[in-house]
Parts: C-alpha cells; structure tokens; sequence
C-alpha cells in the first residue's frame, strides 16, 4: 500500500495541480525522478541516510571512511562539486559543507522518512531550479495519540583475527559499525503533529591503509571514530486554509573527515543547527500562496588534534520563498519571489562576507488532454564582487510530457542554468575571499567567474500492463566556464598521508552524454524485480582538466533489485549493484612511490547486499538482517580509503502507539 | 588467501559430489517444498536440547582443541519451511601456553526445508546465520575480552518422531566464521526435541 501512495505521489505531482493536503509538497507540478517509500527503505535495512545511495539507481558514490559518503547523478556534476539540493517537508536543508553534502549529517534517521523524491535532472525545487538535482524528504507522519518509535543498528564487518590474534598469523582487528540509535516521541491528532527524536552514531576508523594517516592527528583516549548527536523537532498543522510545516534540527558530528587539499585526514567538530518553515495558504482552490523559510548554521570547528588544526569556519544560511499561486482554466502560474543570504566568519574575516541573493521566480504549466507542458525561469541578482560587475543571472527550464497513447509516454527536459561564482558555495570561492585552509596548498585563480551549463533529458516510458514498466532516457549535458580543480598527490611518509598540490582553475568546457533504462517487473505476487542500467561518458575535448574531474565517475553502472514480499510480515529484499573501473589520475605519484598502494584505477565492482525483514507483535516490533556486501567483494571506493568486506547488519525497531 | 565468496561455503561440498547430490535432492525442489509442515506459520514450538562435537581438524586445531559442546535451538512452521533460532557453546583449549582459552558462542537464525521419507522420519536442510562470539581469558585489543565475527553454517538433520511430541535427531553442520583466515569446522551432533503448540502470546508476538 506504501508503494502505491508513493507511486500516487509522484502521479499527482506529475499529473498537475495537487490540492492541499499532507501528501504533496509544492514540487514543479510536473517533476518526474525516482521514488522511494518508507517501506522500501524499512525492507532494505537502511541505517544511515548515506546508505540510500546504494539504493537508487545512477548515483555513483565513492566513500572513504564508510561514513561519509559522496554522491552524484547522471552527469549533473562532477564527484568534487556535487552541490545536491536536499529538501525536507518543502524546506531546504542544507548541510553540505563547502559544496560536498555528507547526508548523515541531516539531523533525521531513515525511519523518519515516509517518502524520498530524487530527481536526476535540474529541477524547480522550493523557489529555485536545483542545477546538479535533488533529493526530497517527506518525513512520516506520526500516528494519531501519543507515539514512540525507537530503534538501535549496529553492524560487524568481516576480517577479524579472531583466535589468530595469539598466533604468528595475527592481522589487525576491525572494528564493529556503529551502533546506530534513534528515538522519536510523537503527539498527533487528525490536523496536527508534533515530533521531537534523537539519533545518535559512531563510526569507527580501524582500515590498515587509513589509520596512521588517521592517528597522525588524532587526539583521545578511545580508538579513533566518529561520533553524531542529532536531536531534531518537527511539527506540521492544517486546516481548510492550507498546511504549515516545521522542521528543526541539530547535528554535532565529531568527523574524521578526509579533506583531500589537505591530504589526510583532520578531526573536525562539524554543528550544523536548522530551523524552517513550509507551508501553503489556500483561501479558494483557484489561488494560493507557497512560502518556506529556512535559517541554518555551519559551524566547523576544532576537534581536538594534535597539530591544532582549526578550520575556524562558521556558515550562516537564510533561504526563503513566497509565491502565489493561481490556476485560469487549464493554465496554472507561480509566481514567486525569494532571498539567499550567507555570512562566513572566519579569521581573519573575508573579503567578501556576506552575500545577498535575491530571486524571481516564474512557473507556467499548463494541462492538455494528452500533453502537459511546464516553463520556469529563474533571475537571480548577483552583486558586483571582485572583478564581477552586476549582473542578472538567469536559469531557465522547460519540460514537455506527451501521452502518446495509454501505455505509451514522452518526457522532454531542457534547462539553462547560470550560476555566479559565489552561488555554488565552493571551498575555492571562499579561498578566493581569503579564507586560510588549516593545511594544504592550493593555487587559485586571480578571479572566479559564474558558469553556464545546459542540460537535455528525454525519456519514454511503456507500460504495457500494470505490472510491468520500461523506461528509457537519454541526457547531455554542456558546461561553459566551469570552476574545477586538478590535484597531484605526493605520499607523506611522515604522516602516511599525502601532500596534494591542489589547482584551481576557471573556465572549463566538456560535454556529459549518457542514457539509462529501467525495467520494473511484478510478475508474480508477492515478488517484485527492477532492473536498472546507466551509462555516463564525458566528452572533454581538449580540456585535461575536465577530464581529470569526470575520470571517477563510472562510464556503466547497473542495479537489480529483487524483493520477495509473500506478506506484510516478512521480505527478504536482495540488491545487486555494479559499477565499472573509475580513474583517480591525481594519485598516480602517490602510487609510483608506495609501490601500489594507491592504485589510481579502482576495478570494477558487483556488490550484493541481503536483507531479510520481519515484524513481530503486531506493529510493535521489526527486526532486520543484512547482509551487504555478501559476495565479499574487497572493496575500495578510493585509492585512499578503507578497504570493506562482507558485513552483517542487525537493526531493530519498536513502536508502540496510544490513542482513545 | 582467504576464501572471498560465500560460494565457498560450498567448497567442501564440491569435494564430496554425493553431498552434494543430496543437498540438491532435498533442497526446494517442489517435491520437498510441497512436503513441508502444513501447521500455520509459529503454530508449533519445537524445542531442541543438542549436544555437538567437532570432527574435523585443520589450522585452528594446531592451536587450540575444540571440545564437546551444546546448545538449545528453538524452531518453528514459517510461511515456507521451518525458521530456527538457537544458541550453541563451545570450548577451545590451547594446545600450548602462551595462548588463551576462549569460549565460542553462536548465536543464529536459521531457516530450511523438510523432506519426510516417512511418516516419522524427516531430513531437514537448512542454512544458520549469526555472530560467533568469542571471549577470551585475557584481554584482546584495549582490554576487551571478547570478538564478535559473521558466521555461516549449512545444516542437515536426520530426525526420528518417539511420538507426537518428542523426536530424537543427528544432525551434521558445517560452519564457517568469517575471520582474517576462516575458521571452518564440521560439527556432528545429536539431540531430543520437544515439540508444543505455541502458546497465544508468543503467536502473536511472532506473527
């Protein structure tokens, strides 16, 4: 039934106007991207945000610690910049740090998660078209009376000495994954919610290749790990006038982060505090209006380390939006008007503190009895900074679905996306603006300019019945003056670490081809299989550097997803997921040095993962079982990072529930 | 080099063909799956008192001896098949000083299918996993005693029903822990077993 109000999710989202109500948020009416529910999410065992990644189909990602997970899709972005946009119940969260998003640094749990919307192609998205895609969260509704739902994860990773340990053949231990708790305690009637939760993690750090680069700097009495606290509060309200939701949050992650400028890996104390605003007023059902305020804090800060490194690095963020909304016939408009401001502080302070971002915004769509056809254009004014005059950056997108007969779709997608240089939030710009990484060297150039990228997306899809549903697409994508960086890794004996030459350069131009198929088959009952195949190629040109920047991501990346659910008890779900040989030429000296330990080509991989879901006492109690990894696969996302193996997962969850 | 697939597990079956050739016969073929328990799913508890000795002998038992252990295993009708859920014990003795004794606890889930040549007699196989759990007499890393490491076992068991309720069974595993260098270890035990209906409360707990 989940699976179904998801599907019905993105069929009202895409079919038009939606009426208020706690199913929809105010997407682009005509947005189409993958969808997952919460009961996919429960069947797969997922226990960190990040794992939803190895999930959904196209996005390679790349993981140095296991933890901290980078992701992006369909050419939209190199693995450097992702800038993936993250939005929950209407309202952007934004958590990334200097561009690069590590998703379990949201101050929410997977379980919290009633629906997840990733689009793999520049979208409107609360107030602004999301240029490398995005991933939106609708968070679940608590149950109507007082309500608690916990759960604790934890998982084992293979390859420990064991009873070796006393014998000449002992080899170094690896530690468990997590635990991994959460709680959330909820008061909820038919019109109103409030919920406030808690999710606490560790993660620890025992890899051979990655722990003297990690105790290098570490400082503390305990193996080193990383350590999250994410309390968070969530309230949602409606009547006949419309639906007003708020999302709150605080995460203190205690990181091992690799920074690659710097070449290792530095403790860091990252508190990223959110609190937002989303809602509709609807006062006829011809008109409305759709706000959202988002205010947050990125807080880098020191962990203790034995160099005393500090980052010394505070983000505050505001993003807002307020449009109106009418529909004349079969013409729906939007018409909004929104502000992003950001203020760094660091010592000394920047150039170039503050930002100020104003937008207008405007969304035609209109319905036809077999097309539906949707503009929107962005203008975004940029202040004079630097060299950079005033401008007025647009972004423009327009989409087109054909229903060429019952079974049979047509959905075309072109977007225009100008972004200022500041707009992108970079870790470069900020150099730029005088910020002092605590280590590393970087070369930046004299100025930084906005760039332009275009994107093409057409996708068909067949459903010759209702069980069964093929989709293909295709996408290019061109970048104009893109800001990239090159970087040549040195090894560090002294550290185990690397000392990287870091590149920054302006102007960069490439092309992105590729083209995906989908196959979702439900044959039998109770058995379902999707298949899935992504093919990614950069076309650089002469452009080395665009090359190098595009080299780690996978050419073919492919998913089977098996789940045999005979009841509402019990599944047992397998993913097989595989990707081709990815490139990191900037390691080639490292690797010349060490002999081979860092090799710059990463091999392919196919990775299964099992689990195994029941429930127990009604609704009470769910236990899951994993497997990931199962054909052991020794695998190494990055010539830097940990090596992973087999490793079985246990979570369990309880809720209990009570109302008169 | 340590074995990298679970496929492996199958190694020492690819040595013994008629093992194997066994091991097919009575998997899920729909002979067997129509043959199994027609008792609703958690209808019936069985529970299972086994003693198990190991009999192989390879790396690990240059070091330490294995001895005679036991355990409880609980099973039950699921939707297909029977779940099983159980604890077994062992103890290691070193052969040498210089190395300490540890106790192994596996803690598993379990599932397979029946084939029943006869009215009282019925073959199980099945597959175990789990954490097997080792605490040592003296300290591992930073004065932890214990280690914790996946586990697989492949299960067949030869079962004789005394009367409705109680059976006696003799039963050969194959287990293997997933350490650095695999710990592999054939197990031969026999047990007596009890079977009841499952009481309301624990039915509507597992259901």
């Amino acid at each position: 039934m989940k699976c179904c109000s998801a599907l019905l999710l993105l069929l009202a989202l895409s079919s038009g106007l939606v009426p208020s109500g706690w199913a929809q948020h105010r997407l682009s009416p005509s947005a189409a991207g993958q969808v997952m529910d919460g009961a996919a999410l429960d069947a797969a065992g997922v226990t960190r945000l990040g794992d939803l990644f190895t999930l959904l189909d196209g996005w390679p990602s790349y993981s140095l610690d296991g933890f901290t997970t980078v992701a992006t899709t369909n050419g939209l972005a190199p693995f450097q910049q992702p800038n993936l946009r993250t939005v929950v119940d209407g309202i952007p969260v934004n958590a990334a740090l200097f561009g690069t998003l590590n998703l379990n640094a949201l101050p929410f749990h997977p379980l919290h998660v009633d629906t997840l919307l990733a689009f793999q192609h520049p979208v409107f998205s609360a107030g602004r078209i999301a240029p490398a895609g995005a991933l939106h969260f609708r968070t679940r509704r608590p149950a109507v009376g007082l309500s608690v739902r916990g759960s604790v994860a934890a998982g084992n990773d293979t390859q420990d000495p064991g009873p070796y340990r006393y014998t000449p053949f002992a080899t170094p231990n690896i530690d468990r994954l997590g635990p991994t708790l959460q709680a959330e305690a909820s008061i909820a009637g038919r019109n109103a919610y409030l919920a406030a939760g808690i999710k606490t993690d560790e993660h620890h750090v025992t890899d051979a290749l990655m722990i003297q680069r990690v105790y290098d700097l570490y400082e503390g009495e305990r193996k080193p790990r990383v350590l999250q606290t994410a309390p968070h509060l969530r309230a949602g309200i409606r009547n006949r006038l419309g639906e007003h939701r708020l999302f709150a949050g605080f995460s203190r992650l205690d990181d091992l982060r690799y920074f690659e400028p710097a070449g290792q890996e530095i403790p860091t104390r990252y508190d990223f505090t959110t609190l937002g605003l989303s809602g509709d007023f609807n006062p006829d059902a011809r008109h409305g209006l759709t706000y959202h305020l988002s205010l947050a804090q990125a807080d880098l800060d020191t962990r203790p380390n034995q160099r005393a490194l500090d980052f010394n690095w505070r983000q505050d963020r505001l993003e807002s939006d307020l449009a109106f909304r009418t529909q004349r016939g079969r013409l729906y408009t939007r018409i909004g008007a929104g502000l992003d401001y950001r203020r760094s502080l660091t010592d000394p302070a920047l150039r170039h503190a503050s930002l100020l971002l104003p937008r207008l915004s405007l969304l035609l769509f209109r319905q036809g009895r077999a097309a539906k056809l949707q503009g929107v254009v962005v203008g975004t004014y940029h202040r004079p900074f630097d060299t950079n005059p005033a401008r007025v950056g647009v972004s423009a997108q327009g989409s087109a679905q054909l229903r060429l007969s019952e079974a049979h779709h047509l959905r075309a997608s072109l977007a225009y996306l100008w972004q200022g240089a500041e707009e992108q939030n970079s870790l470069w710009y900020w150099m730029g603006q005088g910020y002092r990484l605590p280590q590393g060297d970087v070369s930046l150039p004299p100025f930084f300019l906005g760039s332009r990228t275009y994107t093409a997306d057409l996708s068909y899809t067949v459903r010759p019945s209702p069980r069964v549903a093929l989709t293909l697409n295709g996408f290019a994508r061109q970048f104009f003056g893109a800001t990239l960086a090159t970087a040549s890794y040195d090894f560090n004996a002294l550290t185990d670490g690397f000392l990287p030459q870091t590149r920054v350069l302006i102007g960069r131009s490439g092309r992105v081809l590729g083209g995906a198929a989908r196959l979702h088959l439900a044959l039998v009952p109770g058995f379902s299989q999707q298949l899935s195949y992504t093919f990614t190629r950069p076309v650089a040109g002469q452009d080395l550097a665009f090359w190098e920047a595009w080299a780690s991501y996978p050419v073919h990346q492919a998913g089977a997803t098996f789940l045999f659910a005979p009841n509402t008890r019990f599944s047992l779900q397998a993913r097989l997921r595989y990707q081709s040989p990815t490139f990191w030429p900037g390691y080639a000296p490292a690797d010349a040095q060490t002999g081979g330990r860092f090799p710059t080509r990463r091999p392919p991989y196919l990775l299964l993962d099992v689990t195994a879901q029941k429930r127990f006492w009604g609704e009470h109690l769910r236990a899951n079982l994993s497997l990931r990894n199962a054909a052991n696969t020794p695998l190494r996302s990055h010539p830097a990072g940990d090596l992973s193996h087999l490793t079985l997962y246990f979570q369990l969850e309880a809720f209990f529930n009570y109302h008169n | 080099m340590a074995d990298r697939s679970l496929l492996s597990l199958l190694r020492p079956g690819l040595r013994r063909p008629g093992l194997v050739l066994a091991l097919l016969l009575l998997g899920p073929t729909p002979a067997t799956v129509a043959a199994q328990d027609r008792r609703a799913p958690f209808e019936t508890l069985e529970v299972m008192v086994v003693g198990a000795t190991n009999v192989n002998h390879n790396f690990l038992h240059t070091f330490w001896k294995p001895h005679t252990g036991g355990g409880l295993v609980l099973t039950t009708p699921f939707y297909l098949g029977t779940a099983e859920v159980g604890g077994l014990y062992h103890e290691y003795t070193p052969r040498s000083e210089g190395r300490p004794l540890f106790n192994a606890f596996f803690l598993f889930a379990g599932w397979g299918l029946h084939a029943r040549p006869t009215a009282r007699i019925s073959w199980y196989n099945g597959f175990r996993v789990g954490n097997y759990r080792m605490s040592f007499d003296e300290d591992t890393f930073s004065g932890t005693r214990n280690e914790s490491e996946l586990t697989f076992a492949l299960q067949s068991r030869l079962s004789l029903s005394l009367s409705s309720r109680i059976a006696v069974h003799l039963e050969g595993g194959y287990q293997k822990t997933y350490t650095f260098l695999r710990l592999k270890l054939f197990f031969v035990s026999a047990g007596l077993s009890y079977r009841l209906h499952s009481p309301a409360w624990l039915k509507e707990l597992l259901q």
